[in-house]
């Protein structure tokens, strides 16, 4: 799934490892997010989406038939 | 379990293996003893220091056992038992027809099969954890 973690986060002037900690996971789940390698649960795409004051489809980009 | 809980679990089972360790050196068992005494210093040495990591970790408001960490986690273990019962299904089939008749002792031969199963979990772990 395609995400617009990174360009967000640049946005909003926050590094990787204080995402990390305002969403309660570890920096390296935040680079996996970020190169598209893990797709995350719907709790921690909500809490990801709450930090950038976003609904989900905001953030993260689904497309039919990725599953 | 709470890493608390989870920390002094280990150090108790690192004592008891110890003192089995000192127990079969008194016996006589010097090689058995001294392997169990060589582990178990070596596994309390490197856990000490991953546990300094991971509450300086903590310390920083990072979780270290998030969900991809379960993720990968539960992956090594389905890859874990797939290949291990593919793996022995393969030996069990090809020695039953060729291989000659062996006598084992049980206790080697569980042994044996735990560090198998160790092993292959260690290294789908950081394997899974490379690649995500």
């Amino acid at each position: 799934m395609e995400n617009r973690l990174r360009e967000l986060r640049e946005q909003h002037g926050l590094t990787q490892e204080d995402l990390a900690v305002r969403v309660n996971v570890s920096r390296q789940t935040i680079i996996s997010l970020e190169k598209g390698k893990y797709n995350p649960s719907i709790f921690l795409a909500y809490r990801l989406a709450q930090v950038f004051h976003l609904p989900i489809e905001a953030v993260f980009v689904f497309e039919a038939g990725e599953e | 379990m709470k890493t608390k809980n989870r920390d002094f679990l280990r150090y108790i089972m690192l004592f008891l293996l110890f003192s089995i360790g000192i127990w079969q050196n008194l016996n006589g068992n010097s090689s058995y003893g001294s392997g169990l005494i060589g582990g178990a210093i070596g596994v309390f040495i490197a856990i000490t220091f991953k546990q300094r990591k991971i509450r300086q970790m903590e310390a920083q408001g990072l979780n270290t056992y998030d969900e991809r960490a379960w993720f990968i986690a539960g992956r090594a273990a389905y890859f874990t038992y797939l290949t291990f019962a593919l793996g022995s299904a393969f030996v069990v089939l090809i020695g039953s027809i060729w291989g000659p008749p062996v006598l084992v002792n049980p206790y080697n031969f569980l042994g044996i099969c735990l560090s198998i199963l160790v092993l292959l979990y260690i290294c789908f772990y950081y394997y899974f954890n490379r690649k995500m």
